[in-house]
């Protein structure tokens, strides 16, 4: 019976070890596959190196990257650096294993010295030579691609001062190694750089290099590199509310062309929120029009605050709009006070404008909209006179005090005589009487309000047009054979084409 | 390191000049001054930190203080706008190696003004961002921010009456120049607003004297009749407006032709 337990156990204890091996062997796996997925990105790099086209990396690659997001551990990217980086940069090599083994979130905790098990002994001497061979070329980039890789998994799990370090010797990497193909991993670095300072609160210190990059970028040609640093410069100066110096920055530097559609989305909103700081609202308003609509729809963080701006530069404007007009679907709910306050303004009542502004403070300031909101005051008092104004033909001055809420009647009299000096109002007022005679509107058509409107549509519909014609992009390998005249045609036959050409023009 | 002997007694200097209303020797005193600051290490640009750091601080941002404070009761704008300059790394940079001034808000609120009469209300917007909380609640920060809603809104009666209700003394000059603008305004926006108005009215409406109504009709082209201003005499006719419509429509359509070419 003795004998018959203990096999039993035995049997119990060999089950139990095959499923530990089990699962070592299914982590294992499950670490070279995110080892094989990075060693396939690295092949793209080589191919983008050959070909010199950094294009590849700044789509094709960065875009796979993203999606391995979720799945990247610290061992595989340790594993994935010792494998590539192994045989064919010692100084590369070391130099990320000496960043990486001082980051937290397991990337300490990996033991750097034992290596990897060798996959490919299958393949001959001649096929791992050519490998290797493919692999000089891409050190340096891949070196970075590394970078930027362990960047994204520690940017995910929060770990800001060991986001700057790596960065920081990516950068290092970076400003030796001069070639456009690793323009696109730099801008990656730079903004991960950029987030790790914001979120520690220290900004400003990084504020000095990112000017030094950017002067790097310019004299390198590097224009993702100089898109993605000028939002990062106007973003660092809009943190601290220098807007005149942000202004400054902007007007001189911006690009004439964007090769990233994202960049130009966030160029932009900041350009937007600038001449919305500075009193231009319309131009801050085509510009955050053009924001939102470039924003892709994953945004949602980015789409809301256009939108909260959006909102407040039309009231300023003195347009009223309505919801649908101003928020999508899904952004509705967290635009609440704003909403509010669009109301408020298009009441014309000051009491309840001050009341919502005072409410909702708090909410404005967090936004960075406090005193734009401020503003706004003159902007409820002149609807409100418009709303009176198209309500009555006429009406005394002492009613419309009444009405505005002000508290005397000189007070009236000079805003109404502002407000038709300004064009909000055509009226007259009788001073003698006290009485405001307002003209009621007449055909619109007879002015020229349709003309102008006509003229922005169709100016509208010509720019989308010609920036798309100029965002063309042929494809490279179709272009070689297009190119090539076709090697059959004969010397007869040209011209025999060529004298068909002038019949047709003779007769 | 205290502050060293020669930039103590030319600190005394200037303080005299300035207790004195001394306009040629506080310039003299000032630009000596300047010259000594600029030795010290831990003044911005520099911003070196040491020992004496803190003390050589606080005596630049108390020298360049009184500078701004002294140049404009003085009306002198352009070395207002200098002076503020100098002065704002004080309070925006090193704001948190230095205590805080007590006469921070009222020279904030001194800047505001001051941008508010020369009419730069961006560069007032801008400013007023850069604020910290605590400053923008400040009395004579919210003074004159009242000023500039009323000005934009146009309750031009209360600016007015404002003066009475400034809150420090460095204000009223420049509150009298405000009000010099506010009549300007005034006079334009009647010129669109009545057809005609009666002189007393006027002049209250202005607030002028009767003497100088006259000076008022002969700048903006109003004729007197009867004891009226005959203000909207003066506006020019639509007919002469016809013609720029009419050029800025050719542009247009030039333009259109232009790109339907471009295209086919």
């Amino acid at each position: 019976m003795g004998k018959s337990n203990t096999e039993e156990g035995d049997v119990a204890m060999t089950d139990a070890n095959d499923h530990v091996e089990k699962t070592n062997k299914e982590e294992d796996s499950k670490v070279q596959t995110i080892q094989d997925k990075l060693l396939d990105n690295v092949r793209l790099i080589e191919e983008a190196v050959k070909e010199k086209e950094p294009r590849l990396i700044s789509s094709r690659l960065l875009r796979q990257t993203q999606v391995l997001k979720g799945e990247l551990t610290a061992e595989g990217i340790v594993l994935f650096v010792q494998t590539y980086l192994g045989g064919v940069g010692e100084t590369s090599l070391e130099r990320c294993q000496n960043v990486l083994k001082e980051c937290g979130h397991g990337f300490s905790e990996v033991d750097y010295e034992s290596k990897p098990e060798e996959m490919e002994q299958e393949e001959d001497g001649a096929t791992q030579k050519k490998k290797k061979k493919k692999a000089e070329i891409a050190v340096i980039e891949a070196e970075l691609y590394a970078y930027v890789v362990a960047s994204m998994y520690l940017v995910q799990n929060k770990a800001w001062s060991d986001v700057l370090r790596v960065c920081q010797v990516g950068v290092g990497v970076l400003m030796e190694h001069n070639t456009r193909i690793v323009d696109p991993m730099g801008a990656r670095l730079y903004s991960y750089m950029s987030l790790a300072s914001e979120k520690m609160g220290t900004l400003s210190q990084i504020r000095g290099m990112l000017l030094q990059l950017y002067r790097a970028a310019v004299l390198r040609h590097d224009s993702i590199g100089q898109e993605t640093l000028l939002n990062l410069l106007l973003r660092n100066y809009l943190h601290y509310k220098l807007y005149d110096q942000a202004e400054a920055l902007r007007a001189k530097a911006q690009p004439e062309t964007y090769k990233s559609s994202a960049q130009h989305c966030r160029l932009l909103y900041y350009h937007g929120r600038i001449q919305a700081v500075l009193l231009e609202y319309s131009d801050a308003k085509e510009a955050l029009v053009q924001a939102s609509r470039k924003a892709p729809l994953a945004a949602k963080g980015f789409r809301l605050q256009v939108a909260k701006w959006l909102i407040v530069v039309r009231l300023l404007l003195g347009e009223v709009p309505n919801r649908s007009e101003v928020a999508p679907a899904d952004l509705r709910s967290m635009m609440h006070p704003y909403f509010e306050l669009a109301k408020a303004v298009g009441a014309g009542d000051v009491n309840v404008f001050m009341e919502v502004a005072s409410k909702y403070q708090s909410s404005f300031e967090s936004d960075g909209l406090r005193h734009v909101v401020a503003r706004l005051r003159a902007n409820v008092i002149r609807s409100g006179v418009r709303r009176i104004a198209t309500a009555y033909s006429r009406i005394s001055l002492s009613d419309i005090s009444n009405k505005l809420g002000l508290t005397n009647v000189s007070d009236a009299e000079y805003i109404v005589s502002k407000a038709i000096r300004d064009g909000g109002i055509t009226a007259e007022l009788d001073h003698e009487t006290g009485i405001m005679t307002c003209s009621s509107v007449t055909d619109v058509y007879s002015t020229d309000e349709p003309l102008n409107a006509f003229h922005a549509r169709i100016a509208f519909c010509l720019d989308v047009y010609n920036e798309a014609y100029k965002a063309i992009r042929h494809d490279p390998k179709a272009r070689k054979t297009w190119n090539a005249w076709p090697k059959d045609v004969e010397e007869e036959d040209i011209e025999a084409i060529l004298e068909d050409f002038e019949d047709y023009f003779d007769e | 390191m205290t502050v060293p002997q020669a930039l103590q007694k030319l600190y005394s200097d200037f303080q005299n000049c300035v207790s004195k209303q001394d306009e040629s020797g506080f310039q003299a005193a000032l630009s000596s001054l300047k010259i000594e600051l600029t030795k010290l290490p831990s003044l911005p640009p520099r911003l070196e930190e040491g020992p004496g750091a803190q003390e050589e601080r606080l005596l630049a941002r108390d020298v360049y203080e009184t500078a701004v404070l002294f140049t404009s009761s003085l009306g002198d704008d352009a070395g207002f706008d200098r002076n503020f300059a100098l002065l704002k790394p004080y309070y925006l940079d090193i704001r948190d190696s230095i205590p805080a001034s007590e006469k921070e808000p009222l020279l904030w609120g001194l800047r505001l003004l001051m941008l508010l009469v020369q009419n730069r209300i961006a560069e007032f917007h801008s400013t007023l961002e850069l604020l910290p909380l605590d400053v923008v609640s400040a009395t004579e920060v919210s003074y004159v921010m009242e000023l500039e809603g009323w000005m934009m809104q146009g309750s031009y009666a209360n600016i007015g009456s404002a003066k009475s209700s400034a809150v420090s003394p460095y204000y009223i000059p420049l509150l009298d120049r405000i009000v010099t603008t506010v009549r300007n305004e005034v006079a334009s926006c009647s010129q669109a607003a009545y057809k005609k108005l009666r002189i007393e009215d006027a002049q209250k409406i202005l607030d002028i004297r009767a003497d100088e109504v006259d000076a008022y009709c002969a700048e903006y082209g109003w004729k007197k009749e009867n004891g009226y201003i005959l203000l909207q005499q003066s506006m020019q006719q639509d007919a002469l407006q016809g013609l720029p419509e009419a050029e800025r429509i050719i542009h247009n359509c030039m333009q259109y032709a232009k790109e339907l070419e471009r295209i086919i």
